[in-house]
C-alpha cells in the first residue's frame, strides 16, 4: 500500500457515536466526513482482527482493511441491510482475505507444491460464519455496547475483563478514585447496564 | 444452607447476583459453585438465564484479545473519504474503455553490449481516453515477487491524477485496491511475477481497464 499522509486524528463527537448503523451510512450520503470516520472507527478493529484471523501478514492485512473499506464506500447507497453492517464487512474481508491468500498459494505452489499443500485454505469466503467470526462479531458487539455505558463503567470493565491479568478490587478503586468497599457495588452496576444495553441490540448467549 | 440463605436475600429468585457475576468469573465460592449448579440442574430458570448470559459476556471479553487497527491504516482509510467520494458517486454511469499498449520496453532492441536480461525490471506504457498510465515493475525478490508502480497522466497537461481507485485483479476477481497520490501514482507490492493481472482505473467519467499486464 503506497504512503498516504495520516489525516483526521480527532476522536468523532459524541453525537455521532450514539448513532445507528444505518442512521451513520445516510449521513455518509450526504457527504458527511465525520459520519465515516465514525463508521470506520467503529468497525475498524472488527475489519482487521478479520483478515488477521483469515492468516494474512500484517501488511497485507492493512491492505485488504483499505480495500474493504473502499468497498464499503462504493457500496454505501447499495446496502440491502444496514443494521447487519457487521456481518457484510466480515464476509467482505474474509473474501479479499481469501483471493489475496490463494494468489500467494499458487505463486507457492510453483516453487515448492508440497509446502502449498501443506498450506491448503479452505474456501470459507462464502461459507456462513463460522465460530471464530461468530465471536468476533459477538466480541464487536460487546465493545460497541461498552462505549454507551459512563466513564467509569468503561474504564472498571476495561480493567476487569480487557487487561491480560485481570487488576484487582484494590488496583481498580485506585485508579477510579472510589473506595475499595463501593467496586463490588459498581461492577454489578455496570454489568447490568451493560447486559441490558446487549439485550437491546440483540444478544443472545448462543 | 446455602441454599436458604440465597433464597432469602436472592435477587434473581436464587442468589445474589454479586455472586452470579463471581461464577462467571469463576470466582466464586466453591461449596456456592456447587449448590448454584445444583439450583440451576433443578430447573432454576431464572439463575441459569443471569449465569449463561454473564458467562457468555464475561467469556467473550476475556478472549477479546485481538489488537486494534494500526493508527496509520486507519487515518489513511478515513482520508479517503473526501478524496474519493467525488469518483465514487454510485449513480454515476461509466463508460468502460480498454487502453492500448503504446510501449513495452522488453520489445525495444538492447543496446549495443547490453542483454535485454530477464529480472532487471520492465516498463510498459499504456493510453487510453486523453490519459497515459505508465506502469513499471520492479523486482522485490528476483523471481518471487514483484511491486508494479503505475502513474495516471493527462495527457494534455502531464499532471498526475491524484485520489484515483485502482484496483488489481487476477483470473477475474479483484485482489488488490489501492489509490494514487497527489502525483497519480500508486503501487501493488509483492506480486508473483508469473501471473497476468488486469488493472482497472476509476476516473469521475471512465473506468480504463488494462488486461493481461505481466511483469515477465
Amino acid at each position: 500500500m503506497q504512503p498516504i499522509e495520516p489525516v483526521l486524528t480527532t476522536d468523532p463527537a459524541p453525537d455521532y457515536q450514539r448513532m445507528t448503523d444505518p442512521e451513520l451510512i445516510a449521513a455518509c450520503l450526504r457527504e458527511d466526513k465525520l459520519a465515516w470516520e465514525t463508521l470506520i472507527r467503529r468497525y475498524s478493529r472488527l475489519i482487521y482482527a478479520t483478515a488477521i484471523q483469515s492468516n494474512l501478514a500484517p501488511e497485507d492485512a492493512g491492505d485488504v482493511f483499505q480495500h474493504v473499506c473502499i468497498a464499503l464506500l462504493q457500496q454505501l447507497s447499495s446496502l440491502r441491510d444496514q443494521t447487519r453492517l457487521s456481518a457484510w464487512l466480515i464476509t467482505l474481508t474474509r473474501r479479499k482475505a481469501y483471493r489475496l491468500r490463494k494468489l500467494r498459494q499458487k505463486d507457492l505452489a510453483q516453487f515448492d507444491p508440497l509446502l502449498a499443500s501443506e498450506m491448503d485454505i479452505p474456501d470459507a469466503s462464502t461459507a456462513p460464519l463460522d465460530h471464530e467470526m461468530l465471536r468476533l462479531e459477538r466480541q464487536h458487539q460487546i465493545r460497541q455496547a461498552i462505549t454507551t455505558l459512563g466513564e467509569k463503567c468503561q474504564t472498571l470493565i476495561r480493567l476487569q475483563y480487557y487487561e491480560d491479568q485481570a487488576w484487582t478490587h484494590e488496583q481498580i478503586a485506585e485508579a477510579l478514585a472510589v473506595s475499595v468497599a463501593s467496586i463490588g457495588r459498581m461492577r454489578e452496576r455496570c454489568l447490568k447496564r451493560l447486559k441490558s444495553a446487549l439485550v437491546a441490540r440483540g444478544f443472545k448467549v448462543n | 444452607m446455602h441454599l436458604r440463605i440465597f433464597t432469602e436475600i436472592a435477587i434473581v429468585n436464587c442468589f445474589t447476583y454479586q455472586q452470579l457475576m463471581d461464577f462467571a468469573e469463576g470466582t466464586l465460592d466453591p461449596k456456592d459453585h456447587q449448590a448454584l449448579l445444583e439450583r440451576i440442574a433443578g430447573g432454576c430458570g431464572r439463575c441459569r438465564e443471569e449465569a449463561d448470559l454473564l458467562k457468555t459476556m464475561v467469556a467473550l471479553m476475556r478472549s477479546d484479545r485481538y489488537g486494534e487497527a494500526p493508527a496509520k491504516v486507519v487515518n489513511t482509510t478515513i482520508g479517503l473519504f473526501e478524496r474519493l467520494r467525488k469518483n465514487l458517486l454510485p449513480e454515476q454511469i461509466k463508460r468502460r474503455v480498454q487502453a492500448w499498449l503504446a510501449f513495452d520496453s522488453l520489445q525495444q532492441p538492447a543496446l549495443a553490449g547490453i542483454r535485454n536480461a530477464k529480472g532487471a525490471g520492465k516498463q510498459l506504457l499504456y493510453k487510453a481516453e486523453g490519459y497515459d498510465i505508465d506502469l513499471r515493475f520492479s523486482p522485490v525478490d528476483p523471481g518471487e515477487f514483484e511491486n508494479v508502480m503505475g502513474q495516471i497522466l493527462q495527457q494534455s497537461s502531464a499532471a498526475g491524477m491524484a485520489d484515483t481507485v485502482v484496483s488489481l485483479s487476477f483470473e477475474g476477481q479483484e485482489v488488490l485496491m489501492t489509490t494514487t497520490d497527489a502525483f497519480g501514482i500508486f503501487i501493488f507490492r509483492n506480486l508473483p511475477p508469473q501471473k497476468k493481472y488486469d488493472l482497472k482505473i476509476t476516473l469521475p467519467e471512465v473506468e480504463i481497464h488494462i488486461g493481461e499486464v505481466s511483469p515477465e
